[in-house]
């Protein structure tokens, strides 16, 4: 009975991640009335949809050990590249940047796990590379989706009662994150090889495999990420992705995810997400300046660090 | 002379979350004694260690030095009142040199014009280790390059120095398994500057599982069981038998490897290796493994004998020859492959391979199983659970409920989750490297009576031993290696096996 009671119980970090949850949101309301109002609550649904998908990818890579900075470049890139392709093959543009983000997510998580490239490294590489190739596509410019063309993205901006379709189809992608990681051998295999990456293999878990699938799955969220800016904006900017690798990163710290790997859940990042936007949001409302808005994520994540890094290590010495 | 009393302890407790790893232990040092501490893995004694050396605080309870409060909240603490330990995997830093090692953290007192001053390190180093009849050792040269007992008189040398530099008169040093990786010659030296110190009128805790290392070398014994101090014996007078069943609460036998139950092995060749070559680890290595077989494989270390475990369980790549497993031939690229063929191993290093220490005893015991477990692509954590209290029910391991962190557990606990882990694999072939390393004899009998069941089973096993003995006792089929060769291969029916001095003289 006992045990049952324990596990039904999330751990303090969520407690407190919620708990800040609803003091910013009364803090803000109480400093700006048009904080609590539906149009506001649609916009940060709105604005959260991103960050929450590209942050889910990115948990399980850190969850396994890892790390990715290639997050804002690769939502970038896709949001150019869906604008350009769209006019050819309509639709299926979808499949064309969730292929790139595959891609571009598998190619770090080969150098990372059979190269042995330090996946700090490697996704800074790549980083560049998408990062310019977003600038050779666009001609360095924003480039606008073509009104007939509106079509593909229009549902996501579509709502149910104040909850726009945008934010559902970001919560579907949550979930399926949260289903792999509590109900299939692959969670396990991520927090086993975060925990001991050497145990793991020497257990005969795929290391390799489920690193490399973390990384490729990760890459499609961060580019459906982008396609979700071009809804917003009906058009693709090389640099819309500039400020999500800090933001994804600062909000899976902030949950609650351990930085050295083996310790975390996608439902810390939603709570983390969320305090992160508010945040953003109620600075916004409030009318911080946005080059003071970034001084306090970079705050943010390394508290968020701190609060999460591995303070027992002390025990470890002596085994 | 009235002696005085050093060091002691006052119902001393510790407790983790719930479980008592000690339970008001009382403990006297007088001046100039050297005192065992003995006791099952889990008994308490690493753990009394760590408080004693402020690793960690107890929960209740005091203990005091010449009558002096003494509540260190570091090791740094333990040092500048006289207290030292010597690990039992040691804490040298290997890509420094043995001067470095010594001087680390004292560095500041070779300052020359903000400077350190190597020369003199280098001097005081070489006097150091002279002192503690550790002469001879080069204080330039990277701990790397030594072997292990070198290492250890360096480490005794540092522990010993560090101590010294508190000031004070008389010294307490802690010795946590100090023989396990030395040879016979080692431990004598080693003993002799034990006795040294005991005449300098210093006191040595002595904690081993070598129960006639303990009785050779103390004056006075602490009998540790389930967290609690159960006997204090005075060695003159004490035996082996008497200190067993302090420990165990049950008599030892002269069965401890359960030799009467080793199997004959099957005539079905379940592994066969040909002419397998690692460059630089062995060469021409041929064998076959039948089924229900316990091939033992001895050997010093850098004999090859550990690479070639690594060869077979895919940890790394041979250069040439042929593995063929279950009648086909194999190239394994990771223990994954390996796996999928029914072959898997306990690893040595039981913190840093065996197990995964911040996930639950039920993953632990799981993770190489999961496939099977699951019903399609899902997995429910239940199985997880249900699997994981039936192996805590089987082997009998001590923790507090399979949801709790592996790390928690004590040595020989863990090992069984390294055990069922192997086992829950539903592997044919399994590689025991050092199955009972750090493990202490309750324990390590029971280890012995599953690798009996398994075999019975008809798993064949491949087994690295802690020791010799162990070694020949526990196995049906004995290779000794050399230098990367395999000098000669015996026969070991348990009617019939080969002496030690023999199989040494293949060995060296």
């Amino acid at each position: 009975m006992k045990i049952l009671i324990k596990k039904k119980l999330p751990d303090i970090s969520t407690w407190i991640g919620l708990a800040a949850i609803v003091s910013l949101i009364v803090l803000f309301s109480a400093m700006n009335s048009s904080f609590g109002k539906a149009d506001n609550i649609s916009n940060i649904l709105t604005d959260i949809s991103p960050l929450l998908l590209m942050a889910s990818g990115v948990t399980f890579i850190i969850v396994v050990g890892s790390t990715d900075l290639s997050i804002g470049a690769v939502c970038s890139l896709s949001s150019i590249l869906f604008v350009r392709y769209a006019e050819h093959i309509g639709l299926g543009a979808y499949v064309l940047i969730a292929a790139a983000g595959l891609i571009s997510g598998l190619v770090i998580g080969i150098l990372q796990a059979r190269f042995k490239v330090p996946s700090f490294i490697a996704s800074l590489g790549m980083m560049s590379i998408w990062e310019s190739l977003a600038l050779v596509f666009s001609n360095s410019g924003t480039i606008q989706l073509n009104p007939k063309l509106w079509y593909t993205v229009d549902w996501m901006s579509a709502k149910i009662s104040i909850i726009p379709v945008v934010f559902l189809a970001a919560l579907l992608i949550v979930f399926i994150y949260l289903l792999i990681q509590h109900s299939t051998r692959i969670g396990k295999y991520v927090y086993a090889i975060g925990a001991n990456e050497r145990a793991a293999w020497m257990a005969g878990v795929p290391v390799e495999k489920v690193k490399i699938a973390c990384f490729g799955a990760a890459g499609v969220c961060y580019a459906l990420g982008g396609v979700m800016f071009v809804a917003k904006m009906v058009s693709g900017s090389p640099n819309v992705g500039d400020n999500y690798t800090l933001l994804s990163i600062a909000a899976v710290a902030l949950g609650g995810t351990s930085m050295a790997g083996g310790r975390g859940s996608v439902v810390k990042t939603m709570i983390g997400v969320a305090v992160v936007m508010i945040v953003r949001n109620g600075m916004t409302v409030t009318g911080v300046d946005s080059f003071w808005q970034k001084i306090v994520y970079g705050m943010i994540i390394i508290i968020a660090a701190y609060l999460t890094a591995d303070h027992t290590n002390k025990e470890q010495i002596i085994k | 002379m009235e002696r005085k009393i050093m060091f002691s302890c006052v119902d001393i407790s510790k407790d983790f979350s719930g479980m008592h790893a000690l339970d008001r232990v009382n403990m006297e040092i007088y001046e100039g004694e050297i005192i065992g501490l003995i006791g099952e893995n889990g008994a308490g004694k690493s753990t009394l260690l760590k408080i004693i050396m402020g690793f960690q605080q107890q929960t209740s309870g005091k203990m005091c030095i010449y009558n002096e409060l003494f509540a260190p909240m570091s090791t740094k603490e333990a040092n500048q009142r006289g207290i030292g330990m010597v690990y039992q995997e040691q804490s040298l830093v290997a890509n420094l040199t043995v001067a470095q090692n010594i001087f680390f953290g004292f560095e500041k007192r070779f300052l020359r014009f903000g400077f350190v001053d190597w020369g003199r390190i280098n001097r005081e180093a070489k006097e150091v280790m002279k002192e503690c009849g550790a002469e001879g050792i080069d204080p330039k040269k990277k701990v790397s390059e030594l072997n292990f007992a070198t290492r250890q008189m360096v480490e005794i040398s540092k522990v010993l120095n560090s101590v010294k530099m508190s000031g004070a008169s008389k010294y307490l040093i802690l010795l946590d398994e100090p023989t396990s990786l030395l040879n016979d010659e080692e431990i004598k030296i080693l003993f002799c500057q034990v006795r040294r110190l005991r005449e300098e009128g210093h006191s040595v805790i002595f904690v081993s599982h070598r129960l006639d290392e303990v009785l050779e070398l103390t004056d006075r014994i602490y009998v540790f069981k389930d967290g609690s101090c159960v006997g204090e014996v005075k060695t003159p007078g004490a035996d082996e038998g008497v200190l067993y069943e302090m420990m165990v609460g049950r008599s030892s036998s002269g069965e401890y490897y359960k030799v009467e139950r080793q199997t004959v092995p099957e005539e079905e060749i379940i592994l066969e290796v040909e002419e397998l070559c690692l460059i630089g680890a062995f060469k021409d290595v041929s064998f076959q493994l039948h089924k229900g077989e316990a091939l033992g494989i001895c050997g010093v270390v850098g004999s090859g004998k550990e690479e070639l475990c690594s060869v077979i369980i895919g940890d790394e790549k041979a250069d040439r020859g042929k593995v063929t497993v279950f009648h086909s031939e194999k190239k394994f690229r990771s223990p994954e492959d390996a796996l999928r063929c029914g072959i898997t191993a306990i690893p040595k290093e039981r913190r840093t391979e065996g197990i995964i220490g911040i996930r639950s005893v039920g993953e632990n015991i799981t993770i190489s199983n999961l496939k099977k477990l699951g019903k399609g692509i899902f997995l429910s954590g239940r199985t997880v659970e249900e699997k994981g209290n039936e192996w805590i029910e089987r082997l009998a391991v001590k923790c507090k409920d399979v949801n709790s962190p592996v790390q928690l557990l004590s040595g020989g606990n863990a090992q069984k989750v390294v055990f069922a882990r192997a086992l829950q694999s539903g592997c044919k072939i399994l590689i025991l490297n050092h199955p009972t390393r750090g493990v202490d004899i309750g324990a390590k009998e029971e280890i012995y009576s599953l690798i009996r069941d398994i075999t019975e089973q008809g798993v064949a096993v491949i087994i690295l031993g802690d020791t010799l003995e162990e070694c020949i006792a526990l196995s049906s089929t004995i290779l000794v290696m050399k230098d990367g060769l395999v000098t000669k291969r015996y026969d070991a029916p348990k009617e019939n096996k080969p002496e030690q001095v023999d199989i040494v003289r293949f060995m060296m």
